[in-house]
């Protein structure tokens, strides 16, 4: 027979394994594994970011498959296809075929000019990963094909496997869980998916994931260190630059990662886990000093006595908008009034938080309070102080309207909603984008309104203050009078596009449903948010009131997600100090510091990019102030971050932080928190929030403001993790407005990081 | 001469064939999916009206032409020669030696497999082809591997010329033929005789 011939005359193949196996071990070449599967993900389609809705569009997504992937038994564990181990390419279908002779991860390499994304050309190199436990758990006998697919949530679940110290069947079911799939479809290739509602959670998953682990493979690929991943501005040491350097750069921060440790550090850049869920309440014009401890605000003061307290968080600006604009894109462009100006000429994915997200696969919302009910697409607020219409009032400043009466009989005035502080208006093409007007959105915090679960939210007057304990009141009369008039015209809410009635508390239905955003920035009206009232019992009312909303939810319970509610302020008040991106001694700028960078933090130019400049936008010319009457901060102001995981008792609450952060911080971390930027590449955090020790070092001879700092730690902007430790000794910044913090030198007593959770990596 | 010894030859065979009690020999093939193929013989005895066979014997198989067979290196060889058979236990998820290996024509009612050790106590062949279709495990596949014929030289593991994997199996890729009767060992030497004086006439032929 044929075989029979074969054997007495080995073939050329046989004569080269042959010669192969004389280079190898002695031990047996038999299998112990074969799989197959497919290689596969999401496509994202980017979205298209302009001034204009014509020239805009959204993100889409895909379900996908890898063709040209190298796939491989990686016998070393570094994440890698290295010579030796037993490797396939995909077939244009995504599928492979492999067996090894040694139990081991499997690694997809999704390489750039050989792989292709649903047949999209590859633009980053990306690995994705199989833990040995999920190859086990599919093996029915070693002599069968296990079928095992490589995608970006098998990679997660390897993840979780390896640092969270989970089984295999608790990883999937936890990842199943925070995703809200079904624990059989979450490793299947999202094509194969045949529940539309699961393969539109992994599909959104899988972009997410994608994202971070196309940063790991940078890192890896760049030789980043871990003292640059974790956030260690010391690191590299930069002493003659900050003089405080007190971490300085220990051998373990020099250390570079694997594929394995990368691919965990993707998901906690500089330190901070991912988020799946954050709501900002954002209230107004208080100093910390004059909140923290105010017997009128029972409510705040509890919550940042059980999460965490940050005491040197700077604000930004005075009046409002700067520091709005500063919290919608780490910078506020020079602009000093609440001019109300949109800003068309910074663009681009980078440009602000919202294209950020959008470009990310995540989604964000702006929730308004005393929203005015006015049709989609129309210019229903006809008459107020604003001049684009494209987006049908979401612009204006609400109108003034007799016909809508409280029940304490005063009329609905346009000091109630103000579009300033919307922090997404003034980005011109997040404005833009398609999903602008879904995305704006109404709250309620009215009195006594219920729960996700129909319970009335209560509040407890405090009894020793003298105000009016009607006071707080308010807000549910105009909730009521408001729903009242929406539903006398038939109105229906833009952001379902008008296909529902108009609902005066959208964010309470979106908490029902789960379909909040992944960041949501929550805007009382001006009789909520202390603008209107200053300290009172009021607007602490309306900030319980959406805690206890939060906490009523699944997504608050649910120990497999990550979310935080963050409470702050626009302004500190009296106080002119600056931090964090902002150098006080700014005197002397000139001309103006308006400067380009390129991602990786080089500097471009900056004569020609100082001067203001002039734009057509929506057929308006738009010319910006000069940037060199820029604001120079602002003072302290309360920041507290209370999270599930605290609440849950998995992590300890009751911490502070008395490191320097501000609003341009506080970005710098949401980028961090949602995959955003690269700690390997200081200038992929967009704009201001890229000005670290070391950003600033590096490009001090560009960056005149930053020139005569007597602190650079001081004055740079860093991510609110924790990580800097003050030196014994070294005195810390005490502004005006703030509260002197319980150590004034030397290290916190504890240096947890107020973010973290009991999920630290996926 | 020629022609006596042809006479003769076929005169030894009709002598053995009417010796034969009941083994017979067979060919198989699969094709895979992406077009390999595993083909092969062995012997058996027909049982249900001639639809399957037990007391499988004499296994001789190829994946893509290339034979399951030994391959040795510096002195140590790998594989053996000598083919086995495995039922599947359905009950077990798990070959083993307790049920007779019975192969069907009919492909959807396969479970046994081919490899170079007992894989009731050895999951680590050097060859195989993997026959499962357990309907009460939801489990139809076929797996046919060679991993000492790696065209991987680099790791001599398995890889896509020479592992085949469909999973849903085809049943009707699977082909079994009894070709021609199997004499009985104490027939072997006169019908082998025989056939040798056909086939040294057939080569004097094809000399001339």
């Amino acid at each position: 027979m044929l075989s029979r011939l074969q054997t007495l005359r080995p073939s050329p193949v046989a004569v080269a394994v042959a010669s192969t196996l004389a280079l190898c071990s002695t031990s047996a070449f038999a299998s112990v594994s074969i799989v197959k599967g497919v290689v596969a993900g999401a496509y994202l389609n980017p979205p298209v970011f302009a001034d204009t809705a014509a020239a805009s569009s959204g993100p889409s997504t895909a379900p996908s498959v890898y063709a040209g992937a190298t796939v491989c038994f990686d016998l070393k564990g570094d994440g890698a296809c290295d010579p030796g181990d037993p490797s396939t390419t995909t077939a244009a279908d995504g599928s492979f075929k492999l067996s090894s002779s040694t139990l081991a991860p499997l690694v997809a390499q999704i390489n750039v000019g050989t792989t292709t994304d649903n047949g999209n050309a590859i633009t980053a190199r990306n690995v994705f990963r199989v833990n040995v436990a999920q190859i086990q758990a599919a093996t029915v006998s070693p002599l069968l094909p296990a079928t095992v697919n490589i995608t970006p949530l098998s990679t997660e679940v390897a993840l979780a496997i390896e640092n969270q110290g989970l089984t295999y069947g608790q990883a999937v079911a936890n990842l199943a869980q925070r995703i809200g799939a079904s624990p059989s479809d979450v490793l299947l290739p999202p094509t194969e998916v045949t529940s539309p509602t699961d393969q539109a959670a992994i599909v959104k998953e899988s972009v997410i994931a994608q994202g971070r682990l196309q940063l790991a493979a940078k890192f890896v690929d760049r030789g980043n260190t871990v003292g640059q991943l974790r956030g260690n501005f010391d690191c590299p040491a930069v002493a003659s630059f900050d003089p405080t350097n007190a971490d300085g750069c220990t051998a373990a921060d020099q250390s570079t990662v694997a594929i394995p440790a990368a691919e965990q550090w993707a998901f906690n850049l500089e330190g901070m886990p991912r988020y799946d869920y954050v709501f900002v309440i954002y209230e107004e014009n208080e100093s910390q000093s004059s909140v923290l401890g105010n017997s009128k605000v029972p409510f705040i003061n509890s919550l940042a006595g059980a999460g965490g307290l940050f005491y040197n968080y700077y604000t930004t600006g005075d009046p409002s908008e700067p520091n709005y604009l500063v919290q919608g894109g780490a910078d506020d462009w020079g602009q000093t009034g609440d001019e109300a100006l949109p800003y068309p000429a910074v663009t681009g994915v980078q440009a602000n938080i919202w294209n950020a997200l959008d470009a990310a696969g995540l989604s964000w919302r702006v929730y308004e309070g005393s929203l005015y009910p006015s049709a989609a697409g129309t210019t229903a607020n006809t008459g107020a102080s604003s001049w684009n219409s494209a987006t049908g009032g979401l612009w204006f400043d609400n109108p003034s309207n007799a016909s809508i009466v409280g029940a304490d009989g005063t009329t609905y005035g346009s000091s109630l909603r103000a579009v300033k502080h919307n922090p997404a208006t003034w980005y011109a093409d997040a404005a833009a984008q398609p999903d602008f007007a879904l995305n704006d959105r109404s709250v309620s915090g009215a009195y006594l309104s219920p729960d996700v679960n129909g319970n009335a939210i209560a509040y407890t007057y405090p009894s020793n203050t003298a105000s009016n304990p009607d006071n707080y009141t308010e807000s549910g009369n105009w909730d009521a009078a408001l729903q009242t008039y929406a539903a006398g015209k038939g109105l229906t809410s833009w952001w379902t596009g008008g296909a529902s009635g108009w609902n005066q508390d959208q964010f309470l239905a979106d908490l029902q449903s789960g379909n909040v955003g992944n960041y949501n920035f929550i805007v009382p009206d001006q009789d909520d948010d202390m603008h209107n009232t200053g300290v009172e019992p009021r607007a602490d009312y309306f900030a319980e009131n959406i805690v206890k909303k939060i906490e009523s939810s699944s997504l608050w319970s649910d120990p497999t997600k990550n979310v935080a509610i963050v409470i702050t302020y626009d302004e500190g008040e009296s106080a002119t100090t600056a931090c964090c991106g902002w150098n006080p001694e700014r005197s002397a700028d000139s001309p103006a510091q308006l400067v380009t960078f390129t991602r990786n933090g080089t500097y471009v130019s900056s004569a020609s990019a100082l001067q203001p400049f002039t734009e057509a936008f929506n057929g308006k010319t738009f010319t910006p102030p000069a940037y060199k009457v820029g604001n120079h901060g602002h003072g302290v102001a309360l920041f507290t971050v209370y999270t599930n995981q605290e609440a849950l008792g998995n992590v300890p609450g009751g911490n502070y932080d008395t490191d320097y952060y501000s609003h341009i911080s506080f970005v710098r971390t949401l980028q961090d928190i949602f995959g955003l930027a690269d700690p390997g590449l200081p200038g992929s955090y967009m704009n201001r929030s890229k000005y670290t020790e070391n950003f600033i070092e590096q490009n001090a001879s560009v960056l005149p403001e930053f020139a005569g700092s007597a602190n650079p730690h001081f004055d740079a902007v860093r991510a609110m993790n924790h990580v800097y430790q003050f030196p014994p000794g070294v005195t810390r910044v005490v502004a005006s407005g703030g509260v002197t913090p319980p150590v004034t030198t030397g290290p916190d007593p504890s240096q947890v990081n107020l973010w973290g959770t009991s999920n630290p990596s996926e | 001469m020629k022609l006596l010894l042809v006479k003769a030859a076929i005169v030894a065979a009709a002598l053995g064939a009417s010796a034969l009690v009941s083994a017979q020999n067979f060919d198989f093939s699969y094709t895979f999916g992406d077009g390999q193929q595993v083909t092969g013989s062995f012997t058996g005895v027909t049982t249900n009206g001639g639809q399957s066979v037990t007391d499988i014997g004499n296994i001789q198989a190829s994946l893509n032409g290339i034979a399951f067979a030994p391959v040795t290196v510096n002195g140590v060889t790998y594989g053996n020669a000598t083919l086995q058979a495995n039922a599947w236990n359905s009950g077990l998820e798990a070959f083993d030696d307790t049920t007779p290996v019975t192969i069907y024509a009919n492909g959807a009612l396969n479970n046994f497999i081919f490899s170079d050790v007992d894989a009731a106590t050895n999951t680590s062949p050097d060859y195989e082809l993997a026959y499962i279709n357990d309907g009460a495990n939801g489990i139809f596949q076929l797996v046919a591997a060679n991993f000492l014929q790696s065209d991987s030289f680099s790791t001599a593991e398995g890889n896509a010329t020479q592992l085949a994997i469909d999973a849903p199996g085809v049943a009707s890729e699977w082909k079994l033929s009894e070709v021609s009767p199997v004499p009985l060992p104490d027939t072997l030497p006169l019908l082998l005789s025989g056939l040798g004086l056909l086939g040294l006439g057939g080569f004097r032929r094809r000399a001339a």
